[in-house]
């Protein structure tokens, strides 16, 4: 019997905390989603493309200078 | 020949539901009796709105004629022709199949839980959980609170000599929500899911005629009319949010809980079409799902109300802490509106907490009743919901948690 309203007690701190936490990803959400619209715009995608974007143009930049330098040359021999 | 036929006429083969009652013994037959008579009854509360007509008309109904249509089976035992329910056999379950008229709707959708599922679905599509994402924290504040029967009754049912299993499955009923109680019993205690459904059932009719009363002897009339006052209006939740509510959570929730799964994927499925805007099928679930799985499952619970079947030694024990655990749980959901009342100061009306106990959305619409009763400029809905909404996911939770520990 005593084990048993051991495993009842915990079982309801168990469900107070998972309601708890429930409730903080709810206000979470409501936070990210309500209060911070702008941040999930689609300009936020945008912005990333873009950054993708310079990381391709730098990465073509870098190579154009790699070839400029012969280093290609220095890969090939090794 | 005609008069050597009369003479071995027997006029109880005639009608053989009167001829099983005459063979029965005294127990079966008050048993039957009472039965046809309280099928008669609910139907009766039904049509008069003092039960819930939509489960009750059909289920008052089976439950009469099911006790009153017994009869001689070919091999000389009483049995029916509606449902077999404790058929596990596979060779006599295609037998029977092909017999009893409502065994394949029995056997395909209640006894694999998948009508609690339809109905979980429809309840999905029904909720807007703008009013929990509005108040999260005072809404599961008070759902919490709303179970304690739930809690209370596990120790108390195994003192009376239920097992652990069979214990939890009853104590679900303090959750105050069929489906789940439904689901939970046919997961841990399979012997005994259908008393233990039937009492749920009976039960959650009765909240809407209890609870009523239960919050004027709690709440004195002058707590009872407060008016809730906002500082500022809550903000509109967009039907993203809401989607991405759904989303988050039934993942999260079905993370936790795989058990529970199914039930966590129908509420939240109903949520995100409704959310997404998928109005066709939104229709479809909230209009001929919806209301043919109810329409089904009271007819089946009806029918599953044969005295034989009832008549088992723990119905009565089922019977007790089926009522304390809805009983614990309205209090429990009373003090919690009782604690908010005194955190904010006097401005939180404490009929609010019997909300928590996730009847949706009959203890919202008592909640408001009883507050419009008293004080008519009132409006306590909103908050009322958010608590009924917050009462389905706690009680997920914890039916999760029964299956998880005790399967």
């Amino acid at each position: 019997m005593e084990n048993i309203i051991g495993i009842t007690v915990l079982m309801f701190f168990i469900t107070a905390l998972i309601s708890f936490g429930v409730a903080v990803v709810i206000k979470f959400i409501a936070f990210l989603i309500v209060s911070q619209k702008k941040s999930l715009d689609i300009k936020y995608f945008v912005k990333l493309y873009r950054l993708y974007r310079y990381r391709s143009i730098w990465q073509t930049r870098h190579l154009r200078k790699m070839r400029e330098n012969d280093e290609f040359e220095m890969y090939e021999n090794i | 020949m005609n008069l050597r036929c009369m003479k071995t006429f027997n006029f109880l083969d005639l009608f053989q539901g009167i001829a099983t009652l005459v063979d029965s013994d005294i127990t079966i037959f008050i048993a039957r009796i009472s039965l046809m008579l309280l099928g008669m009854l609910l139907v009766y509360l039904g049509k008069k709105g003092v039960l819930e007509p939509l489960l009750m008309v059909p289920m008052g109904l089976g439950m009469a004629a099911i006790n009153a249509s017994v009869l001689f089976l070919p091999d000389g035992s009483q049995g029916n022709i509606f449902v077999d329910p404790l058929v596990t056999d596979t060779n006599q379950l295609m037998n029977i199949m092909q017999i009893n008229w409502l065994q394949p709707i029995y056997t395909f959708t209640f006894s694999n839980g998948l009508i609690a599922c339809f109905v979980f679905m429809g309840i999905g599509v029904l909720l807007d959980v703008g009013y929990l994402i509005q108040r999260p924290f005072t809404s599961m504040f008070l759902a919490f609170f709303a179970e304690l029967g739930t809690f209370a009754t596990i120790p108390l049912a195994t003192a009376m000599g239920l097992n652990i299993r069979e214990a939890a499955s009853i104590a679900m009923v303090g959750g105050a929500d069929g489906p789940m109680v439904l689901f939970t019993s046919l997961m841990l205690a399979k012997n005994i899911f259908v008393p233990i459904t039937v009492v749920a059932y009976l039960y959650l009719g009765l909240t809407y005629g209890g609870y009523p009363y239960l919050i004027r002897l709690m709440i004195p009339k002058k707590l009872r009319g407060i008016k809730m006052e906002q500082k500022t209006p809550p903000k509109p939740v967009s039907s993203s949010a809401k989607l991405a509510f759904a989303v988050v959570m039934c993942t999260v929730l079905c993370l936790l809980f795989p058990v529970a799964g199914p039930l966590f994927f129908s509420l939240f499925v109903g949520v995100a079409v409704k959310e997404a805007g998928l109005t066709h099928i939104v229709e479809f679930i909230s209009g001929p799902l919806l209301y043919g799985s109810t329409f089904l499952l009271g007819l089946l619970l009806g029918i599953l109300c044969e005295a034989h079947l009832l008549l088992n030694p723990k119905i009565l024990t089922l019977l007790f802490l089926g009522i304390l655990a809805l009983l614990i749980s309205g209090i429990g959901g009373i003090l919690g509106g009782y604690l908010l009342y005194f955190f904010t100061g006097g401005k939180f009306n404490p009929v609010i907490g019997i909300a928590g106990v996730s009847c949706v959305p009959s203890t919202a619409k008592v909640a408001q009743k009883e507050v419009s009763k008293v004080n008519k400029d009132s409006i306590i809905l909103s908050y009322a919901i958010g608590a009924n909404i917050c009462g389905v996911i706690t009680s997920a939770i914890i039916a999760g948690l029964f299956i998880t520990l005790f399967k």
